[in-house]
């Protein structure tokens, strides 16, 4: 507990900074795409352990799991940013990272990729490459090698939920 | 009679102020340093140093931080397990420490602080550290990852392999040179403190165990239900008694479920029904109703097994689960399982409010 706390005050969330050199980025596959998130921001990633589901939670929020102790709410990321809903599979893998509050947060995604390493030619920072639902939380794409990455920023993702008095839609 | 009346109220007065000092009292009495616990710990690194013929000097620091006595008597088994590992596996024969620069005697350091709500425990040592490699191949060869899966562990992720119980085995000692025997546990142990584990290490360096608890338990006796095949937790002190549901007794008041119960109404609330559960086996026939209580509003609440009654650690729901109703916290139920605590005066107040005319007391007769 003591090291996630000093990790949250050295890596804040005020958003990416696509100039300058090589950026790390963990992509991540969600349904048929590849998303990818700066390093840094992932603290843990784990296989999926028994989830416990929480009624009346918003959709979004798959329910919670035991991290060693500590309790660790898990968002399903294909619900938050509406992609397609896809099965669980032996490679879906959580993601822990920082959400509002100093809590830790777990991401459920289909599968983790690969670490690249980005440079700044390989980058196009959106604006207009993709816009409509997803224009929130996207900050632009990333090309290494033929590849095809949504940067994506956890700021809006992690910053904002609405609890629902019946059950959720 | 009314001097009578007046002496009883001033009596009550006086018994009131006196149970509040009493619970401030235990309460205080309830925390101890963590001092008591390290002094017995030393004693235990004399023992096991002279068994394992090494010298290990144990440095302390943070006695004085303060500890619920519970922890305090549940920590004992799990730290004695790490130094007990530290020093025989860890630091290293005086020979070999010298050869590689190392003082000869090696170093121990057990420290504790409070850190907001929490107090953390450090154990350090200045031995071998753990071989990330062998650990990996250990773990591939017992089957606890598959070797294609080893690209994707992060550092972090391979120490806490330390963890998993398929590794911590006599036989593998060797193999993880600087750990022994049964860390699983001691993880487990910490686990039902409501605390967390992590680990450090650095070959020829050391390695360290830091050790995060909440600095009291919020441990409650809880009655553990089954809904659905989902597990939910019930504090006890909510519940008046728990009742076979005899459907001859059901009624329907105006969309409100009750039954008679000794000749009174109860209010019912299906917990599969309020939170939207379902599952593929076939509904229950005899379900249960535990009926909770807030004074004289009871309501009964239906779930399809009560399987019994535990000492429970409720964890807090985090903020992002802030607004969801109904549920006091969490908690570990072993294994990685995690059953939701019913927030009984929560549901008891939103049964009585959603039924507003519907919902009728318990003294209504039939």
């Amino acid at each position: 507990m003591a090291d996630l706390v000093a990790r949250d005050a050295s890596s804040p969330r005020r958003g990416l900074k696509l100039r300058g050199p090589r950026v790390e980025y963990l992509a991540f596959r969600l349904g048929t795409d590849t998303y990818a998130v700066p390093i840094g921001e992932v603290r843990e990633i784990l296989k999926l352990p028994p989830v416990t589901e929480v009624p009346r939670a918003p959709n979004e929020i798959m329910g919670v799991v035991s991290v060693r102790g500590l309790l660790v709410t898990v968002i399903d990321l294909k619900r938050r940013l509406r992609v397609t809903p896809a099965e669980i599979t032996k490679k879906g893998r959580i993601l822990l990272v920082m959400g509002a509050e100093n809590e830790v947060i777990g991401l459920y995604v289909d599968e983790v990729l690969q670490v690249y390493r980005l440079a700044e030619a390989e980058v196009e920072v959106s604006g207009t490459a993709l816009g409509g639902k997803l224009g929130d939380y996207v900050v632009g794409l990333g090309r290494p090698e033929g590849a095809l990455l949504i940067l994506v920023d956890l700021g809006p993702i992690l910053g904002r939920f609405d609890a629902q008095d019946g059950n959720a839609t | 009679m009314r001097e009578i009346g007046v002496e009883l109220y001033r009596l009550h007065r006086g018994f009131e102020r006196h149970l509040a000092d009493l619970q401030s009292g235990i309460l205080e009495v309830r925390m101890v340093p963590l001092g008591q616990l390290f002094d017995k710990l030393a004693r235990v690194v004399r023992q096991i140093s002279r068994e394992a013929d090494k010298e290990v000097n144990l440095v302390i620091t943070g006695a004085e931080t303060e500890v619920d006595k519970l922890i305090v008597e549940e920590l004992s088994d799990p730290l004695m397990h790490m130094i007990r590992n530290a020093i025989d596996h860890a630091i290293e024969a005086r020979i070999d420490r010298e050869r590689v620069g190392k003082p000869a005697v090696g170093t121990i350091a057990l420290n504790a602080f409070q850190k907001a709500s929490f107090v953390v425990i450090e154990v350090e040592d200045d031995g071998k550290g753990i071989d990330e490699n062998k650990l990996v191949k250990a773990a591939v060869r017992r089957g606890v990852i598959e070797q294609d899966e080893v690209h994707e562990l992060g550092p972090r992720d391979v120490l806490n392999l330390i963890f998993v119980p398929g590794l911590s085995t006599k036989t593998d000692v060797g193999e993880l040179s600087g750990r022994g025997v049964g860390m699983d546990v001691v993880k487990t142990n910490i686990s039902k403190l409501g605390g967390i584990i992590d680990i450090y290490s650095e070959m020829g360096i050391g390695t360290k165990f830091t050790v995060t608890l909440p600095i009291t338990l919020a441990i409650i006796s809880a009655l553990i239900v089954h809904v659905e095949g989902r597990t939910f937790a019930i504090p006890l002190s909510s519940v008046q008694e728990a009742i076979w549901l005899d459907s001859g007794a059901l009624r329907s008041v105006e969309g409100q479920e009750m039954m008679t119960l000794r000749g009174a109404s109860l209010p019912l609330c299906r917990i599969n029904e309020l939170f939207g559960l379902t599952s593929p086996d076939p509904p229950r026939l005899r379900p249960y109703a535990v009926v909770v209580g807030v004074g004289v509003r009871r309501l009964g609440l239906v779930v399809d097994q009560i399987i019994g009654q535990q000492d429970i650690v409720i964890k807090p729901l985090g903020p992002s689960l802030s607004r969801v109703k109904g549920f006091a916290g969490a908690t570990e139920l072993g294994d990685q399982r995690v059953a939701l605590v019913l927030d009984a005066p929560a549901l008891i107040e939103e049964a009585f409010s959603q039924g507003g005319d519907k919902t009728v007391g318990v003294g209504s007769y039939g």
